[in-house]
This record gives C-alpha cells, sequence and structure tokens, in this order.
C-alpha cells in the first residue's frame, strides 16, 4: 500500500513492527495484582481470609455476598422476619400504597436559597468471610453513615460525608476470629468528607462532574421532571428502565424504586405518584406492619424472589420513606433463612448551612 | 446476570449487570477478566509503577460508579477502558516527557540476531516513533494505543472514547499515514523531524 507512495517512509508493517517494539511490557509481579485484587473486594465490601500470618499468594479471597450496594434495613443482629398467622395479600399491599400515597402532603418543606437538604443513613451491610467459598467463617453487620447535603440548585456544591462504625456480629465473633489466626480485612475507603457540583464526587474529573448520568440511581431535577405524570405511565416507564434487570421483574421495579428513594430529593408529588406506581406491582406484599429501624416504625413493602426478600419502609401516616431492609433466602450458607443482613434508615431535613447537622 | 442482549457484538459480548447486591462477586469476576491486560496496556503507556495506581483508580471508580453502567449501551470492557483512560489523562505529562526522550525501553531481545548495523537502524526507528507520538493529540494517540497495544477493535475504541465509529476509523487512517510519512501532525521545524 505505501510502495506507490514515495512520501511515506514505512509501510503498515513497519509501522506495527516499531508500535510493538516501543515500550515493551514490563514484567509484572503477580502479587502487585492481587494485592490491587484485595483492595477492590476490600471497597466492595468483600472479605479476604488469611489464616495465619503470610501465605503470600495462596491467600483466598471470597466473594461476599455482602448487600453494600445501598441496601438495607435494621433490626437486631440475625432477627429473623417471619409472617404470622395470615399470609400477606397483594392486594392488600395495593390498596394501603395508594392511601398512603394520598396522605403525602402536596408539597416538601421549602429549601430557600444558602439552605441544603440533609439526607442522613444510617445503614447496615452484611460482610462475610468463608474458608473455601462453602464453610462460612464469620458474617457481620456493619455500620455506615453516610450523610448528604444537597444544594437548592442542583448545580451548585454539594457534599457528602461518610464514616464506617460498629460491628453487629451475626455469625462468630472477633476473639473467636483472633483465636483462630483469621483476620478481617479494613473496609474503608470512601470514608470522609468530600464536596463536588451536582454531587458528583466520584467522577473522573473535574471537567466531567455535572456531565455524569443521571437517573433513578442519580435523579437531577431535569430527571424527576421527565418523568410521567400519570401513574400507570410511570409504572411502565420503570417497567421499561429495568426490563432484563436483576433477579426478577418485579423485584428490580422495586430495587429502582428504592434507589430512587434513597437519594433524598425525590420530591412529594413523585414520591405519591411512586407509591400508586408500585401499587400496580403484582407481588408486592406488605411484609411487615411495624418495621423496626432504628427506632423509627413503619410499614415494609416487600417483594420476594428464591426466598430473599428486598423491602422498602414507609411511615404510612405521612408517606415518608424512612428505610429499607434485605432479608436473606435459604441460599446463604450459615446464615439461616430469615436473617436481615442488611438495612437502613434514612432521614431528611432542611439545614441553614452545608456540613450542619438537623437537631433531634 | 451475565448478558442479556442479542444484538451481536463483534469482539466482546460481556454486558454483564452491575447493579445487583453481590458487587464483590461481580467486581471480583471483572478483575480477574480485565485487570491484567489492562494493566499491561497501562505499563506501555506510563510504566508499570503508574500502571498500578491507574488499575487500582480504574477498578475502584467502576465500583463507585457502577450504576452509571448501561449493558444496552455497551460491553464492560470498554467502560473500564474508557474510565482508565479518562485517568490516563492526569499522567499524560509523565508519558509524553518519556515518549520525547525517545522510548522508555528498546525490546532489545527482539534484535539479538540481527546485524548491529540493523539493530540500530531499528531502535532509531523507534525512538523516532516515540517522538512522533508525542506529538500526537491526547485523542489521536488514544485510538492508535488502544487498537495497537491494548487490541480493541474500532467499535470498542468507540465505546471508550465515547465518539461514533466511523471517526474511530478515520481518524486511525489519518493517524497512521502520518506517522508513515514521519509527520505525525503538522510539519515540525524540529532537528529531528528534518532529519527524516
Amino acid at each position: 500500500m505505501t510502495d506507490g507512495d514515495p512520501r511515506e517512509l514505512w509501510s503498515d508493517d513497519d509501522l506495527d513492527h516499531a508500535l510493538e517494539r516501543l515500550n515493551p511490557i514490563p514484567r509484572t509481579d503477580p502479587r502487585t495484582l492481587a494485592g490491587l485484587r484485595a483492595e477492590l473486594m476490600a471497597a466492595a465490601g468483600a472479605s479476604a481470609v488469611e489464616k495465619g500470618k503470610s501465605m503470600g499468594m495462596k491467600k483466598r479471597w471470597i466473594a461476599s455476598a455482602a448487600a453494600v450496594v445501598a441496601v438495607a434495613a435494621g433490626v437486631l443482629v440475625a432477627q429473623t422476619v417471619s409472617f404470622n398467622g395470615n399470609p400477606p395479600t397483594a392486594s392488600a399491599a395495593a390498596a394501603e400504597l395508594n392511601s398512603v400515597a394520598d396522605r403525602v402532603r402536596a408539597t416538601d418543606p421549602p429549601v430557600g436559597p444558602g439552605q441544603y437538604t440533609y439526607v442522613g443513613t444510617r445503614a447496615w451491610y452484611t460482610a462475610t468471610g468463608s474458608d473455601t467459598g462453602a464453610e462460612l467463617l464469620y458474617a457481620y453487620l456493619e455500620e455506615n453513615r453516610t450523610e448528604l447535603w444537597v444544594p437548592p440548585v442542583f448545580e451548585q456544591e454539594w457534599m457528602q460525608r461518610r464514616a464506617t462504625g460498629e460491628k453487629k456480629w451475626i455469625f462468630s465473633s472477633e476473639a473467636e476470629l483472633k483465636e483462630k489466626g483469621i483476620e478481617i480485612p479494613d473496609r474503608p475507603h470512601s470514608n470522609g468528607e468530600r464536596r463536588a457540583p451536582c454531587g458528583d464526587f466520584f467522577a473522573n474529573s473535574d471537567e466531567e462532574r455535572c456531565k455524569g448520568e443521571v437517573g433513578w440511581q442519580k435523579p437531577s431535577p431535569q430527571f424527576i421532571a421527565s418523568l410521567p405524570k400519570d401513574a400507570k405511565q410511570l409504572h411502565d416507564r420503570i417497567r421499561h428502565d429495568t426490563q432484563g434487570r436483576g433477579k426478577g421483574p418485579d423485584l428490580e421495579f422495586l430495587v429502582y424504586v428504592a434507589d430512587f428513594l434513597r437519594s433524598g430529593v425525590v420530591p412529594a408529588d413523585t414520591r405519591a405518584n411512586l407509591y400508586r406506581a408500585l401499587a400496580m406491582v403484582p407481588t408486592m406484599v406488605v411484609t411487615d406492619r411495624a418495621a423496626n429501624l432504628d427506632g423509627r416504625t413503619g410499614v415494609a413493602f416487600g417483594v420476594e424472589v428464591d426466598g430473599e426478600r428486598r423491602e422498602i419502609i414507609i411511615d404510612v401516616s405521612t408517606g415518608q420513606f424512612i428505610g429499607e431492609r434485605q432479608i436473606a433466602g435459604d441460599d446463604r450458607p450459615g446464615i439461616p433463612e430469615g436473617t436481615v443482613t442488611a438495612y437502613s434508615s434514612v432521614r431528611t431535613a432542611v439545614v441553614d448551612k452545608i456540613g450542619t447537622t438537623p437537631s433531634q | 446476570m451475565t448478558d442479556r442482549d442479542d444484538e451481536s457484538l463483534p469482539v466482546d459480548r460481556d454486558r454483564p449487570y452491575l447493579g445487583g447486591p453481590d458487587v464483590a462477586g461481580e467486581f471480583g469476576r471483572l478483575f480477574d477478566r480485565y485487570a491484567a491486560p489492562l494493566h499491561r496496556y497501562l505499563a506501555r503507556r506510563v510504566g508499570a509503577d503508574a500502571a498500578n495506581d491507574l488499575v487500582s483508580e480504574t477498578f475502584l471508580v467502576a465500583l463507585n460508579q457502577r450504576h452509571t453502567y448501561d449493558p444496552r449501551l455497551g460491553a464492560v470492557r470498554s467502560w473500564l477502558y474508557g474510565i482508565a483512560t479518562n485517568l490516563l489523562r492526569r499522567s499524560v505529562r509523565q508519558e509524553l516527557r518519556a515518549l520525547r526522550a525517545g522510548a522508555r525501553s528498546l525490546d532489545r531481545e527482539d534484535t539479538h540476531d540481527t546485524r548491529v548495523v540493523d539493530r540500530v537502524d531499528a531502535e532509531a526507528a523507534v525512538r523516532r516513533l516515540a517522538r512522533s507520538l508525542a506529538e500526537l493529540s491526547d485523542g489521536d494517540r488514544d485510538v492508535l494505543l488502544l487498537t495497537s497495544w491494548a487490541g480493541l477493535d474500532s467499535t470498542e475504541v468507540a465505546g471508550v472514547l465515547g465518539i461514533p465509529v466511523g471517526t474511530v476509523r478515520s481518524r486511525l487512517h489519518r493517524v497512521r499515514k502520518a506517522l508513515r510519512r514521519g509527520h505525525p501532525t503538522r510539519p515540525s521545524a524540529r532537528e529531528e523531524d528534518c532529519h527524516d
């Protein structure tokens, strides 16, 4: 191809050959990648189990069943949830959700200039570790506190503060693990304080802030305004957006609704509409009439797939979303079916300054 | 939770749903599949040490932004390399310095058996290429090296850089042609270019 053109010094092959020889691949110590993987797994909430002191490359990594995503709910450790008496019915959940929707106040408390919406989430997520992937060595719930300050204008500066706290043991204990010489990896990472416009705390670069994708998991005012005002159409929109995802269509529907509500920025009218859309989900049931999240009680609406259950908890007197729970099915070795594996409670308030916490 | 798209994808059909509850399991799998080749690619661009940091950051950013990955829009490999490419921008000065110095190191093994004069020619050629790469725009260099060093095809490169596949192809054609002529972007008055 180059033969006919005297201006070209190299053929394609010459160029490829030079490219091949430039900056040859350096030798990489596989332990380096193992270390990076360990970091990632810790960040993802998995647990590394290392018996004894130095096993080097023989470290065994256990994918955890952790629900680090953002799930939640809270109760006592290893509390199990069961249905007493009458089995829940779908139609009851629908009726309840519709009446809750009617009780949502028409507007939210106004956020004035200079003020912020405060969203405080206290969540407990499960971390587990097992030896060979079969035998559970430990499981605990770890407290994760996330506070978010949302400015009245989306593009203004947001702030997030995250911290991990105490552990509640579900299986084994700190002392027992120490005795066995099993180390529990730290799960630090995103702890700390960070600020960014548009809430883009984890953008790759400053230029990319406010250019990130918005949607159910990260709702912008534009996204919220674009949603259908009709409950059936909103239902159809969520069906469309969750199509083919997750463990089952109804479960994923609830997951998206939970993602959306968890943001703390869904306005009252949209929230009411969302409850009406949720009422159209056939396998949605009232799973607990008095779900207790850090002392706040609400009605749990849940969907179950293969024994695993996800719930959102709503204060039915005000229509306020107060949190989430996740409950294990029978597919988690060592963890009894019905164990609450994650829970969170959320509260929102209007505060006068970024970084200040509402009283009470 | 694996592929659910039936449309044909030329190279990498891996389009997982990353929003599921088993975050560690899914990201462990992603790491096992993509970290080593990504590391090799980044190490050629900025050296092994910087590549360690970049691989680590790429996966942590991916973890934090997993909800923004839409499996319907592209394979997960393109998404990961896209994150890495953005992060790589921060190291661009370091990369350029090394290229201007005439390549970090040459693959000498390859020329072991050739005559000394050929080897010297070959090394000069690689150095010239290195300097030419330093003259390319960031976007042009990415297209070339994602193709040549990372082994991605045009569709994947388009996904990585967020540009149309036609643009990738024409850019690649233009860049390769310019490199073959020894004038990457524009004729330069610099000595080494005039020499060629």
